[in-house]
This record gives structure tokens, sequence and C-alpha cells, in this order.
């Protein structure tokens, strides 16, 4: 039985390296829902952009989707940081020696790496202005408390902005670094299949209607 | 056994039909999760209404790869959880748990396959003792494959829209790998895929702003 567990674990982690690699990927059979009943408690949270599958991925991922899982089941409030800390640290020295210049001092390392060890949250400022048709805020309450600036926007995060490039530059050039300059870092694709509008429910109507 | 043979045909479902995407925003972003599509978060987003500037929006997407009759898990609970932020200096979300406000949606009915239309049930706990419920079918005329809901100043979608996650992965691997990239068109891995969105739009003033920090959880039963 383990054998075969095991070799199931190998197999879909080989899986999702092939998939890394490719542009387009191709849906797998949908409902997986009953695939894992008998398994109960937290499964996954979200708040910053990549936080695992960049921040805190050791790679290659495909051989270590499952070191991700303890950090998935933790309380997003209250995460163990013990645990993940020197992988965020690791990780984002990589990342800020990628173009060759040092944009994170040591403070700034100690300050962000130690967030994001013990939690994974989006933070809004809801008395600060959001421009949902030209977003710029994600991030921007952070990367303004890593740099001694007061903040200007509600941050959080809007569907239509950039948040790959704003986490680009966020990490290699460092968090002083805008994500709209001349220099900015950009992997290209700059929207989504469609953009979000205005009008609730904000996401834009599903493929294949 | 059986939850070895379990695994077993997850993995060759996504062997057989599937390339895995790993690097994108929060998708199949470990092994439970790639596994468990149904709870696997793939973003969050919170922002000011562009409606009304004096409410908030709430975003989770799941379910990465979903198709147009997808449906929520039964066996889940997806949970928005709000902390507020007393020091905006430090910008670290209160440790007092009870203070935390949430809101919960779970879903009943439908069937795999056959019959993607659900109930579903949004519970906001938002301090005190009580707490309010809303609850709606996840299919309606007044969207594609959705349904929602608008009572007492809180309005909640729930339903199948597009993924609006996107980036190059070939690049993004690269970066991952530590190697910078030069500026170039990229090609949207995510082009015309789907998932399942938890769209909550509530007052600012019920919330205890205005800074806060903002969770999704997902939460198997």
């Amino acid at each position: 039985m383990k054998t075969s567990l095991f070799g199931a674990l190998a197999l879909v982690s080989l899986v999702a390296a092939y998939g890394c690699s490719a542009n387009n990927a191709t849906p797998p059979p949908d409902d997986t829902e009953d695939q894992l009943v008998g398994f109960k408690g937290n499964v996954d949270h979200a708040g910053i952009v990549e936080a695992t599958t960049m921040m805190l991925v050791k790679a290659p991922v495909a051989l270590n989707l499952g070191g991700l899982d303890p950090f998935n089941t933790a309380d997003p409030f209250h995460i163990e940081a013990g645990k993940f800390k020197d992988t965020f640290v690791s990780n984002l020295a990589k990342y800020d020696a990628a173009d060759g210049v040092v944009g994170w001092t040591p403070a700034q390392t100690e300050a962000w790496t130690s967030r994001m060890a013990a939690g994974n949250y989006l933070v809004v400022d809801t008395s600060k202005p959001c421009d949902f048709a030209a977003p710029h805020t994600y991030l921007e309450i952070e990367r303004a408390g890593l740099t001694g600036k007061e903040h200007q926007t509600c941050g959080g995060r809007m569907p239509n902005e950039d948040a790959l490039d704003v986490t680009l530059n966020f990490l290699i050039r460092g968090p002083g670094a805008s994500a709209e300059d001349d220099e900015a870092i950009t992997d290209g694709v700059d929207q989504a299949t469609t953009r979000s509008h205005a009008t609730f429910p904000y996401l834009a109507e599903a493929n294949g209607i | 056994m059986k939850n070895a043979f379990v695994l077993g045909l997850a993995a060759l479902a996504v062997v057989l039909g599937a390339e895995a995407p790993s690097h994108a925003s929060d998708h199949a972003d470990g092994l439970t999760t790639t596994l468990d599509r149904a709870a696997d978060l793939t973003d969050i987003y919170t922002f000011t209404s562009p409606e009304d500037d004096s409410k908030l929006v709430l975003v989770m997407n799941v379910t990465p790869f979903a198709s147009t009759r997808s449906r929520f898990s039964n066996a889940v609970d997806y949970v928005f959880r709000i902390r507020p932020i007393d020091d905006a200096k430090t910008l670290k979300p209160t440790a007092d748990a009870s203070r935390e406000q949430k809101i919960v949606c779970s879903f009943a009915g439908g069937m795999p396959v056959i019959e993607p239309k659900q109930r579903a049930t949004c519970a906001f706990h938002l301090g005190g003792a009580s707490s309010e419920s809303v609850q709606f079918d996840t299919r309606s005329s007044s969207f594609g494959a959705g349904g929602s809901v608008a009572k007492n100043g809180v309005r909640v979608f729930a339903g199948v829209r597009s993924d609006s996650w996107f980036l190059d992965l070939g690049k993004t691997v690269k970066f991952i790998s530590g190697t910078n990239v030069a500026k170039s068109s990229g090609v949207n891995g995510l082009h015309g895929q789907n998932v399942l969105s938890i769209v909550v739009e509530i007052d600012k003033a019920r919330l205890a702003g205005p800074l806060l920090a903002v969770a999704a959880q997902t939460v198997r039963k």
C-alpha cells in the first residue's frame, strides 16, 4: 500500500514539473472534491501572491510539492515561523542576486522574511484610495513600510493589476523598486484572458459559456 | 487501502489529463492542493468597490481549470478571515483571535457533472455573539454560470468566472531558478481557463478597520 501511495505522489510531482515548462495548460478532469474523502482540516490559504510558489519553494518544485503542505495547512495568522524562515531568507537572497544589484538591506530582509514566515495575508487600508481602472496598489503598503514611507493607497489587491510583475520587481530589485519604471522586470504578460470589470461581481464571465 | 487507491486515482487523473501548472500565483502550490482542486485557493483580492466606495470587496478563487459546470465542494468551508492591524508601522494583525471577523461560505446540493447548481450559505461573523447569513443558488439567469444575492447591504456571488491570474509560465520558471530574463512579449499560460469564485461586498463600516489583514482559507469539514 505504501508503495502505491508514494508512487502516486511521485507521479503527481513529476507531472507538475512538466507543467512548469508549458506555456499552455490542459485542464484535468472535473470535480475532484470527493477524492480526498476522509481528510479533514485546513487545506490551503491565500494572501501574498507567490508566497509558496516563488518565495517558499525549494527548486525543483516538482520534487518538493509535499514540502509546501505544512505551510498551506497552517493558520495564516499564526504560522510557526521557525519552520519556514530560513527558506524565505535563502530564496530572497537568490532573487536579490539575480540582477547583480543588492536591492534588499539586511533590516528589510529580516522584516519581510519574518513577516512571511509568520503569516500570509493581504494588507488593505479602507480609508485610502483604490483606483480600479488603473490598479497600482498591490504591496504598496508593505513596500512603504519597508522603505520608511507613509503608504498612499488602499494596498490590498485588485484583479487587473500585474501582481507577478510587482512581485518580480519586489523580490529581485528590492522593496524600493517600481514595477512601472524603465528598468522594471516583466514576464511580458500584462492582462488576463479577459479584464475584470467595474461592476459586480467584477471578475469576467467564464470562458466557454 | 482505500485512501491509497483514491490518491492513486487522483494522480492518474492528473497524469492522463493535465499538466498541473505550479508556479502560478497560488495554483496547485502543494501536493494536497494539487490533488484537492476543490479546496485549492488560486488567488485572493480585496479592494474598495468601484461601484460604491463605502464598501469593501473580497474575492477568493479556487479550483484551477474549472469547467462551466464545476461545483464548489460540499465538504469544504471557504473562509474569508479579517483581523485589524492596530500599528501601521509594524503592519502586524492583532494576535487577539476574539477580534477576528469571518465570512464562511459553504455549499449543499448539486451533483458532479450532472447538476452544477448548489445552494450556497455565507455566514457573516463580524463581532459579538450574533451572526447573520445569506443563502442563494449558484446558478441563475443573471450569469452564465453563477448566482448571487443582495441583502442588508451585503452582496455575494458564487460561481464560475474567467481565471483572473496571468503569467508566462516558462519565464516564471526561469525567474524562480534565479535567472533574470530579458524583456520580451509573453504568453499567458492560463489563457482561456476558469476558476470558481466567491465575491463578497460589505460595508466598510461593519469591519474593524480601516487597516486590515485579509486572508482566504479552505477547510475540509
